[in-house]
């Protein structure tokens, strides 16, 4: 198995979180689950078919290449055989600045990228990401892949993309009605922009963000302090904190903790 | 269940409930119902058989009376998803501060914010035929002093 999270350049760092290539030469069914995390995706896979189980669907197969919005559940990939894909991890409004894409139309849906981007750049960046098997010469495709949409589009860092990355750096733990002052926008005005760009309310949006963070602690542990956690995650209350955990991951804290194989540990672990 | 391959559809589908949404946000009924077929049902779940009705008849006078009775009712989409090839289901906190009796609900000039679900049916045009509109109905009466 062979994981490997590239770095964006920097014009791209206020829309890319990163950018990996991720192949494993074992033939054999796997599965990996991850908690939503408040980052969209673009998928290309050259793999075996994979597909995915979550809230609502069970083995949803995924189009080969594809882009991902906003999950607001826990999901599991169930890989049939041999793991080959690169993507791209988009901050909040990545995909929106970089494809126009209104985003609250993609929250949990995997849409085939031919359904959505020029034909022509999908199926040539298919065909030279699966031309080569190194992990450099992947991620420099990808770059060009997302140079072309840079040169077509000239995305700006607007004062949503710059609320909603404070989120994902704050872990959720910020107070909204700041960031809206500090965007001389009205309530109504920044809420809908950010629905538009980032999928969710900005509330939800950071409670999502919050619940990632948490999950990313308790992963790998066998032990966990919750008073301490909830507490240093600012929930109000334990009944508040359980109501939130378990209508995002679908379990409670402890069962979660029980249980998780979460994917981006394991994905850690391994680089 | 196995979507189908009408991912696309499912986000007109989205676009057409968003837009519905901001129509009541901007407490303008008529643009609410000209996203739902002439023959649309709503459901309002709390109210029982009496919430029960057409949308053109039940929906407009119940958003109306809303509208009226909170001059500052407001809403925030959370999330916006497809539940099945014709099931979009909108996650939204409203709000507002009343300011004269609605139904059962005496005035006491407080305010209140709830979460609801829309769950929007969509016909083959892309037109809303039914809606589920849920919410804790105890605990916003509570909020109102009721």
């Amino acid at each position: 198995m062979f994981y490997k999270r590239f770095i964006p350049p920097t014009y791209l760092v206020p829309f890319v979180e990163c950018m990996y290539v991720w192949q494993s030469d074992q033939d054999e069914p796997r599965s990996f689950e991850s908690p939503p995390t408040g980052f969209c995706s673009i998928v290309f896979n050259s793999g075996s078919k994979y597909n995915v189980d979550n809230s609502k669907y069970s083995a949803w197969p995924t189009p080969d290449n594809f882009a991902t919005g906003q999950a607001i559940r826990s999901y599991q990939l169930n890989f049939e055989g041999r793991i080959a894909q690169a993507g791209i991890v988009f901050r909040p409004t990545g995909l929106f600045s970089m494809f126009n894409f209104p985003m609250y139309t993609m929250v949990e849906q995997r849409v085939a990228l031919e359904n959505l981007l020029p034909e022509e750049i999908v199926t040539s960046t298919a065909a030279d990401l699966k031309s080569t098997g190194d992990p450099m010469l992947k991620k420099q495709v990808l770059v060009n892949f997302l140079d072309y949409f840079i040169n077509q589009r000239a995305p700006v860092t607007d004062f949503i993309t710059l609320a909603a990355n404070r989120i994902v750096e704050q872990n959720g733990l910020v107070q909204i009605d700041e960031l809206i002052a500090q965007s001389f926008m009205t309530r109504r005005t920044f809420e809908r922009k950010f629905l538009n760009q980032v999928g969710l309310s900005p509330k939800y949006y950071a409670r999502i963000r919050r619940i990632s963070y948490l999950c990313n602690i308790i992963a790998g542990k066998e032990k966990v302090d919750w008073q301490h956690l909830l507490h240093s995650c600012e929930y109000f209350d334990q009944a508040h904190f359980i109501r939130d955990f378990e209508s995002f991951t679908g379990r409670s804290p402890q069962i979660y903790l029980d249980q998780n194989i979460e994917l981006k540990k394991y994905l850690q672990n391994l680089t | 269940m196995q979507p189908s391959t009408s991912t696309i559809r499912q986000i007109d589908l989205k676009e057409a409930c968003v837009n519905f949404m901001f129509s009541y946000q901007q407490k303008d009924v008529p643009a609410m119902l000209s996203y739902c077929s002439p023959t649309a049902t709503v459901f309002f779940q709390p109210l029982g058989e009496n919430g029960k009705g057409t949308v053109a008849e039940l929906g407009k006078a119940l958003w109306e009376g809303l509208i009226a009775s909170f001059p500052d009712l407001d809403n925030t989409i959370d999330s916006t998803i497809a539940n099945d090839e014709d099931t979009i289901r909108c996650q939204v906190v409203i709000r507002g501060t009343q300011q004269s009796d609605f139904a059962d609900i005496i005035n006491k000039r407080k305010g209140f914010e709830s979460e609801h679900i829309f769950i929007f049916k969509l016909d083959g045009q892309g037109k809303i035929s039914h809606i589920d509109i849920k919410w804790d109905h105890t605990y916003l009466k509570k909020q109102l002093g009721n």
